[in-house]
């Protein structure tokens, strides 16, 4: 099958997702409760487009996260690929028309996403994790719908599927 | 609807290993960047330099709305300590009301005190504290009584020194004063410069004509009207008031004089009951 990833909206998409995770909600919401638009983002690029670049922008979109935070490169790409494998694998298998389908792939991306970084982590800094996880999981689950309803409004369903 | 694109066989073995080779990088990453902090120093400073234009536009977005809702309950605080104010003003306005009352109060009855010391009256002062109720007799009722050693027939005087009338009726705490106004009052009096004798009674309009003046006594208006002494009721030397008509009757023997008297009656508050009314007054 070719391959019909198209770079130009990807990479706008992945702008606008630092740009919200990091810019905008990171200003509104504090204390943990930040959305993880990037785990959404990956999860749609996994669901719609996985491909060998999709995993290439998974790893950029990690880098960037990690270098936003101003914590050692690595996690954030690291977890994100382990989310995006598993959902591009099994993407065939799975539906995510509908909003409860979203809002509960949302949570469960971002908890194995946080879990996975967490892990990484705390090889360094010990610290707790669990409720920051159950917090960040809340957020992103609730933000899945319309972000994935932004996600397929940009990038069309024509190409490709 | 739309569906996800399947991975198909080699497709499937790339992206996977694709991943796997990424996630190694990973890791690679994070042990050096473990080693090697600068590195994250200088990534977060890059991440700073683009991420703080849109954190500033957001934040002042934000300033302009919070600044909005603060001017906005600062009004509505003004607003309620504006009404705060205006019932503490109402209530100092009427607070202040009083203690005025009780200064004019204070100043009358420290014009009685003086009065009464000046003349070396033994004086029993009483508030008025009622009229007679019926409207036929003109008098007042003060709150002193026969507990207070006010008796029957005793004269009152105002702070003024002016007459008032003379205690009809007593009860143990209150008395009634027939103003010298009523038309069955009389009060022996003189002219104070022609030194002519008259009957002083009462006349409508709060005022008091003066009988039995002879025709041939000088009489002017302005002339000052005091007590005689004579009738063994009032003091000599009390002022009643001023004349303020006279007519000369030519066939008759007396005159008609009309007075108006000094207290004003109606505005007439507190009163000082002479208990010896038998001295003279000197004149003032």
């Amino acid at each position: 099958m070719r391959d019909t990833f198209n770079l130009r909206p990807i990479i706008e998409l992945l702008l606008v997702t630092l740009i919200l995770q990091i810019g905008v909600f990171s200003f509104i919401f504090s204390d943990g409760w930040v959305p993880q638009v990037s785990v959404l983002f990956v999860l749609f690029l996994g669901f719609y487009q996985p491909s060998v670049l999709s995993a290439i922008s998974v790893f950029a979109l990690g880098v960037l996260v990690d270098m936003s935070a101003g914590s050692m490169l690595g996690p954030s790409s690291a977890s994100l690929l382990v989310t995006h494998l598993l959902v591009g694998y099994s993407s065939k298998r799975l539906f995510l028309e509908s909003p409860i389908a979203a809002v509960i792939f949302g949570a469960g991306c971002a908890a194995l996403a946080g879990a996975v970084r967490y892990v990484l982590l705390s090889q360094f800094v010990p610290h707790d994790f669990l409720i920051p996880l159950l917090k960040e999981s809340f957020t992103t689950a609730l933000c899945a719908p319309i972000m994935l309803i932004i996600f397929r409004a940009r990038l069309g369903r024509k190409k490709g599927i | 609807m739309a569906r996800s694109r399947a991975l198909d066989g080699s497709s499937s073995r790339s992206f996977v290993l694709a991943c796997l080779v990424l996630i190694f990088i990973s890791l690679c990453l994070i042990a050096y960047s473990a080693r090697n902090p600068e590195v994250t120093e200088i990534g977060a400073r890059a991440a700073q330099e683009v991420s703080s234009p849109i954190q500033e536009s957001i934040s002042s977005s934000v300033d302009f709305f919070s600044s909005l809702m603060g001017k906005y309950q600062a009004l509505v605080e003004a607003r309620e300590q504006n009404e705060s104010l205006k019932n503490r003003i109402a209530v100092l306005e009427t607070e202040n009301s009083r203690l005025r009352e009780f200064e004019v109060e204070n100043k009358r009855l420290a014009e009685l005190l003086h009065f009464s010391e000046n003349q070396k009256l033994n004086g029993i002062a009483a508030r008025v504290i009622g009229h007679d109720a019926v409207n036929w007799v003109e008098s007042v009722i003060v709150d002193a009584g026969l507990a207070n050693g006010v008796k029957r027939g005793m004269p009152a005087v105002d702070g003024s020194g002016g007459v008032v009338g003379r205690i009809v009726s007593v009860t143990s705490g209150a008395a009634q004063v027939l103003l010298i106004t009523d038309r069955s009052s009389g009060v022996d009096v003189l002219l104070q410069d022609s030194r002519a004798r008259g009957i002083l009674r009462g006349a409508d309009k709060n005022l008091c004509e003066l009988s039995f003046v002879d025709s041939e006594a000088q009489v002017a208006v302005g002339d000052r009207v005091i007590t005689s002494g004579m009738d063994g009721i009032y003091p000599k030397g009390l002022t009643i008031g001023v004349v303020s008509a006279a007519e000369k009757d030519p066939r008759g023997m007396f005159q008609k004089v009309q007075i108006t008297p000094q207290v004003q009656f109606k505005r007439l508050e507190e009163v000082l009951v002479i208990a010896n009314p038998q001295i003279e007054v000197p004149k003032p």
